[in-house]
């Protein structure tokens, strides 16, 4: 463990770092483009130079390794000097078009020549210019704007194993090129967008929507898989206006998939659910109701078939679109509240390969979010149609989540045997259509939750809109019906619930709503 | 404790009032003589001196578009966030973003010019018109054409030689 110095502050850090990452790890600023974390180092940049110990030059702060005993300068006017001038010359091309750049108020440029760079322009000749290239998919690639890091080309070289970009012609004449006949339409290309330090790589589906300051972020995790990468949703004016990936070293790193990042589009124009709805006795339709008649009516439902003691025709269906806090008010209702032993996990069968790419980072193929979450809350039973076809249910509560949902002809008839159905779900599925109560739930966008993701790790998400018309998060809606059976109910928040669930399961002792973070934990 | 007299006691001459009275009347009538300040407002208008910040307009280009590029510095720059921008492509082949929405809410408008200093496109200025009012809330929020046309009556610098009708104000 080499002892250092920068800036004259005294640093312990580990063997083998660079003087960039020991100065990043201790919160002191270098400013720097080429480098980033997950990729090789190149130096091209030359914005990282510091002033180490009695060298003569001075030295790249990405490429030069801790030595016992160093001292390094970040903040002499040799420094100074020489990020100004390696930002006049980038600024030398570089138009001057932030107002119509997607990346103003989040581009390193920006941020590096308002610190470090001078206020005036020496530069009095034509800047060069150069059109702005379609590189198929959702990349538009804005060459005027490019500083040359090459974070693009090595990523695709280095995370994803699959070389799609490359830099043309050398020096002066240097330019970001896609190999002929290739299109950027793959699933990791959203990433590169992120990691440009400028404006040069853009994504056509955010292009000119909002300015990057108006948006806020909300911490998430994505529903599109059971990896569960954290991602930032940044929203506006109650609307989701992109999906940026969220670090986390344990899951997903720096990067998340293009399924995931333009998922929020799955959720845009649906057939919403706005308010509960029941269906009269013997009626075809469905008509609008309100909460507490929708709630009471299950409850009476269930304490009807609880005084004919017919409470073992009752069959709850979880799933593994819902949060752990949803699936497991399920069983404290229906089983610990009411006694009923017929728990299901709705969760389509899983299709296809996992894809794995060069640096690990993996798309699963199942596309559920929590299934691991709901068949540790409520066992691995799915076929919850065969018990149907047997008539051994009359009475079933469908917890859904997936907007996706289609039914066969077959499954349909069966829900017709049902004495009654009650369904919680975000849109008017075919099963919603068929039920005696709807109770329409927020998306996880709407609510607040955990999921356990592939590897067992529970992470939280929280609510980032507000659900359209009367629609409440599953928790809640959950949290009344449970209230309804026990009018002296303490829980009132996911929160609540997930502190109840960690004090009565052992896979999750010791975990708190809080204690969770923004990185999660492991199940024990 | 005793009590001091301070202050002004009144001679005989100034206990008559004439004296006074006739200063008073000089000062009056002194003023039939001197320039008149009052303007008949409505039939006439008081004409701002430069610089005056009245009703915002938005400026047209070379070719009659809109200038503003749609980078939304007004709207952050506003301290009473009035400015809503709603930004798109652009369906021109020489322009890449242009506002598809822009609106100015003037009843929260404070006219204080901060979006004219943000503007890196000289798009949006603040003009000499001070009279514009509305008969509901709708009527002051004022869209892209409105903001517009108020660039129209008043690039010419002839805004108060303008009939009510073509200024719609």
């Amino acid at each position: 463990m080499p002892t250092i110095k920068i800036d004259g502050k005294e640093l312990t850090v580990e063997d083998g770092v660079t003087i960039l990452q020991a100065a990043l790890e201790n919160g002191i600023e270098i400013p720097h483009y080429c480098y980033h974390p997950a990729l090789r180092v190149v130096g091209s940049c030359r914005l990282c130079l510091v002033e180490v110990d009695n060298s003569p030059k001075l030295l790249p702060a990405c490429a030069t390794r801790v030595t016992d005993g160093m001292e390094v300068r970040t903040q002499t006017e040799q420094v100074r000097d020489a990020r100004r001038s390696i930002l006049e010359f980038f600024l030398t091309n570089h138009p001057l078009d932030c107002p119509i750049c997607d990346k103003a108020g989040e581009c390193l440029l920006q941020d590096y020549t308002f610190k470090y760079g001078s206020a005036h322009s020496r530069f009095i000749e034509e800047k060069r210019v150069r059109p702005t290239k379609d590189l198929g998919g959702n990349i538009l690639l804005y060459r005027n704007r490019c500083v040359m890091c090459t974070r693009c080309v090595r990523f695709f070289e280095e995370v994803v194993g699959e070389p799609y970009l490359v830099v043309e012609h050398r020096g002066y004449h240097s330019d970001i090129s896609i190999f002929p006949g290739k299109e950027l339409t793959h699933k990791m290309t959203g990433n590169i967008v992120e990691i440009c330090p400028v404006g040069c790589l853009i994504d056509k589906d955010f292009l000119f929507h909002a300015r990057v300051w108006n948006l806020t972020r909300t911490k998430s995790i994505c529903p599109g898989c059971s990896a569960g990468c954290n991602i930032y949703l940044e929203h506006k004016d109650n609307r989701i206006y992109r999906i940026r990936s969220r670090k986390n070293m344990e899951v997903n790193t720096f990067w998340i998939c293009d399924d995931g990042r333009y998922i929020y589009h799955r959720f845009e124009e649906l057939d919403r659910i706005t308010q509960p709805m029941r269906r009269l006795e013997g009626s075809e339709k469905l008509t609008k109701t309100t909460w507490q008649e929708a709630i009471s009516m299950v409850h009476d439902r269930l304490a009807l078939l609880k005084r004919a003691k017919k409470l073992d025709q009752v069959a709850v269906v979880g799933s593994a679109f819902a949060s752990n806090e949803e699936n497991y008010l399920l069983t404290r209702i229906f089983g610990d509240e009411l006694g009923c032993k017929k728990f299901y996990v709705y969760a389509p069968s899983v299709e296809g390969e996992d894809e794995t790419f060069r640096s690990g980072f993996t798309i699963r193929a199942d596309k559920t979010p929590n299934r691991r979450g709901a068949e540790l809350l409520l066992g691995k039973n799915s076929d919850f149609w065969g018990a149907i076809k047997k008539g051994e249910i009359k009475f079933l509560f469908f917890l859904g989540g997936n907007v996706l949902l289609e039914l066969t002809d077959q499954q349909k008839e069966l829900l017709k045997r049902l004495e009654f159905l009650v369904v919680q779900d975000v849109v008017f599925t075919e099963m919603a259509r068929l039920a005696n109560v709807v109770l329409p739930m927020g998306y996880f966008a709407e609510s607040e939750g955990t999921y356990v993701n592939v590897d067992g790790r529970v992470q939280r998400f929280s609510a980032a809109l507000v659900p359209p018309g009367d629609v409440k998060p599953g928790v809640q809606i959950l949290l009344d019906l449970y209230r309804a059976f026990k009018p002296d109910l303490k829980m009132i928040s996911a929160a609540d619930v997930m502190n109840d669930l960690a004090a009565n399961r052992s896979e999750f002792n010791g975990m708190s709503y809080f204690s969770l973070g923004d990185s999660g934990e492991k199940l024990r | 404790m005793g009590v001091k007299k301070v202050g002004y006691e009144p001679t005989w001459i100034d206990k008559l009032y004439i004296p006074a009275i006739l200063k008073g009347m000089a000062i009056t009538f002194s003023h039939l003589f001197k320039k008149r300040y009052t303007v008949q407002y409505p039939e006439e208008k008081w004409i701002p001196p430069a610089g005056h910040r009245g009703a915002i307009r938005l400026n047209r280009d070379e070719k009659g578009r809109v200038k503003c590029v749609g980078c939304e510095m007004c709207s952050t720059a506003c301290p009473a966030k009035c400015i809503t921008v709603v930004p798109g492509v652009a369906p021109w082949d020489d322009r890449e973003k242009y506002p598809v929405r822009f609106e100015i809410d003037m009843l929260r408008c404070i006219l204080c010019g901060m979006c004219e200093e943000a503007c890196p496109e000289d798009a949006i200025e603040l003009t000499v018109i001070y009279d514009f009012a509305g008969y509901s809330r709708e009527d002051l929020i004022w869209d892209k054409e409105r903001l517009l046309k108020n660039f129209d009556i008043t690039v010419d610098g002839k805004y108060f030689e303008r009939s009510k009708e073509e200024t719609g104000l």
